[in-house]
């Protein structure tokens, strides 16, 4: 689900569950081709909430995240980042990233 | 209009893939793996927009539907501008001429340039479009009192930047659709000199192009023609992926795997000509990826036929349909075949397999196309193809139409002037036309092939062929030779025996896994 400034906060931060956000562009090809994969990780049965920034959209969001390259995917839970990766990711890529970066 | 469906298929596309959205301040080009940073002006952190055509409304979120907004109003093709402003670029041609009326006819304010490439290219084989078309000062007089229709047209050569630049600017395109190249593989494959031409006019015409949408009009969506030969025929079977792969395609090797989404899928040209779109391909993405630009690339099957509602409706308001080696697709050539009553001639086996889609239906996929633009800086690909068949197939389909008109005639089989995979196999995905812009073919194979037929079998269009049917036969080598064909094989249609391999196209939703690997 596509979030912005507005209700990032609320989202993200003070979630109950952890919360993979997807940093991504309207330009960016990658970021465009990572839907099947983020389907399949909300059907991956992980505890675990989805949400898109677009970052043409957010330039606040951007610059408080310092993203600097497209896509990048932040863990974040109880309000914490827990981790991050850049660029394209394979399903079992973006699930062993979120693997070893939850409690 | 009448009888659109209940939900179109670009109603919640918003503000965000308007052409008259202009955003407010500044943006911010992080691209892909490389950023560059702008000053960014306070907007509560937002992007706002401001409306060219509703100013009255002030700066706001881009954030209103298609189905929202009034200038969008729903039309059987999906929302559609309200006088939207398109520029055909090559609006002389056999398409570009086809589109321009209609979309003029469904209120579009057309413009268009064309430097008369394609009659010159024609005149120089010493052929004539054997449906015989008015000079472009008729055709713009036709349509005015045919169907009260205006289009402003500027002869000009797409690589004259300064004239093209000022074109635009007097016009400002919404919308830009490129069919401005020369569209023949054994034409690129002449000589040096005509392999330099295409590629020339092609590349370098379509780079020009892209600085100068860059310059004037960079919120116009480019609807830029490409073609389903920068792909090939793989012989493993290999699917023909739309255009990139997505990021479940995964490479293996060496025990560590990467991601291959947004990487643009394989491409193996099969001529010079097919090498100058390929490269176009690779100029649009970086364009869009720098500049914000915002493009289709459409792979397009081989196109046939010559019906559409408008271009019926006056003898003068006919696109061209030519049948000689250079610029005679292969159904098109059949079919003149078969009214001369000569034999239809196939290239080595005939077990080559190629995407195919009618005029009518390819001019509904750019209309479609046209109204549901891409968002600022995203290029995407589209195959545009309504089936798959071997040539052998289209040869026996024709010969048996061709029956209904008293027409007998045999087929043979010639020696390949061409280098190409005379037996492959072909799977080609083309789901977003119909998954994202609601497009289902509509006409069959036989039915263009009767329409065709009804059209060429007038005595004065058969005499027009009859005038040229030695420009028929190949005679450009993929060698370089200038040769007749040695004749292989004449064979009665319906005796030939099924072999090789059928055509697979996927049209479903259903996305399957991609995995690649190397050890």
């Amino acid at each position: 689900m596509e979030i912005s400034a507005r209700n990032f906060d609320q989202e993200v931060l003070q979630a109950d569950k952890p919360v993979l956000v997807d940093f991504w562009g309207s330009w960016c090809i990658p970021c465009k081709q990572m839907e099947p994969t983020l389907r399949k990780l909300e059907d991956s049965g992980f505890d675990l909430e989805v949400f898109q920034v677009n970052v043409n959209r957010n330039p606040r969001l951007r610059a408080r995240y310092h993203i600097l390259g497209v896509p990048t995917f932040i863990l974040f839970q109880a309000g914490q980042e827990r981790g991050r990766v850049v660029g394209s990711q394979s399903p079992d890529q973006l699930i062993g990233f979120i693997e070893d970066h939850l409690d | 209009m009448s009888g659109h469906g209940k939900h179109l298929h670009n109603a919640n596309k918003t503000c965000w893939n308007c052409p008259a959205a202009d955003i407010v301040g500044s943006i911010d080009f992080t691209a892909c793996g490389q950023s560059r940073e702008r000053p960014e002006e306070e907007h509560d952190g937002q992007i706002l927009i401001e409306c060219r055509r509703r100013p009255e409304l002030g700066t706001f979120d881009p954030s209103i539907t298609f189905e929202q907004c009034p200038e969008w109003e729903p039309t059987d093709y999906g929302y559609m501008l309200k006088n939207m402003r398109v520029m055909i670029l090559g609006i002389d041609g056999y398409l570009g001429w086809t589109l321009a009326l209609k979309l003029a006819r469904l209120g579009c304010q057309v413009s268009g340039i064309d430097n008369y490439t394609r009659r010159d290219c024609v005149m120089e084989k010493g052929a004539h479009t054997v449906v015989p078309i008015a000079r472009m000062t008729q055709r713009l007089e036709a349509a005015q009192e045919v169907l009260g229709l205006t289009i402003n047209f500027r002869r000009m050569d797409i690589r004259d930047m300064d004239k093209l630049n000022e074109f635009m600017q007097e016009v400002r395109p919404e919308a830009i659709v490129h069919y401005a190249e020369i569209p023949s593989a054994p034409y690129s494959m002449v000589d040096a000199e005509h392999a330099i031409e295409t590629q020339n006019n092609n590349t370098l015409g379509t780079l020009g192009l892209l600085w100068v949408m860059k310059d004037v009009v960079p919120e116009s969506a480019l609807i830029k023609l490409g073609t389903m030969g920068e792909y090939g025929a793989p012989l493993t079977g290999r699917p023909l992926f739309e255009g990139m792969f997505s990021s479940d395609a995964v490479l293996q090797w060496d025990e560590r795997e990467w991601s291959m989404g947004g990487e643009i899928t394989p491409r193996d040209p099969v001529s010079f000509y097919h090498c100058s779109k390929v490269q176009d391909t690779f100029n649009i993405y970086e364009a869009c990826k720098y500049w914000w630009l915002r493009s289709y690339d459409i792979m397009q099957g081989i196109i046939y036929g010559v019906h559409t509602p408008e271009v019926c409706k006056d003898y003068r308001l006919r696109t061209r349909l030519d049948i000689d080696e250079w610029f005679g697709t292969v159904i098109n050539r059949f079919v003149a075949q078969a009214v001369l009553g000569i034999p239809l001639t196939i290239y080595g086996k005939g077990e080559q397999i190629r995407g195919f889609i009618a005029l009518a239906d390819a001019m509904e996929c750019m209309t479609r196309l046209l109204v549901s633009p891409p968002e600022p800086g995203q290029y995407d690909v589209v195959n545009q193809v309504s089936g798959l068949h071997k040539i052998a197939d289209l040869a026996e389909v024709v010969a048996e139409v061709g029956k209904d008109f008293g027409l007998n005639v045999e087929i043979q089989r010639l020696e390949n002037p061409r280098v190409e995979a005379e037996q492959h196999p072909l799977e080609v995905v083309s789901q977003k036309l119909p998954n994202a812009f609601g497009f289902r073919p509509k006409i069959t194979l036989e039915e263009e092939v009767t329409e065709m037929l009804k059209l060429l079998t007038r005595p004065e269009i058969q005499s027009r062929i009859e005038m040229k049917k030695h420009t028929v036969m190949p005679k450009t080598r993929w060698s370089g030779e200038k040769r007749d064909s040695e004749v292989l094989e004449v064979y009665e249609p319906g005796t030939r025996e099924q072999e090789g391999y059928q055509g697979r196209l996927v049209t479903g939703e259903a996305q399957p896994t991609m995995r690649l690997s190397a050890q």
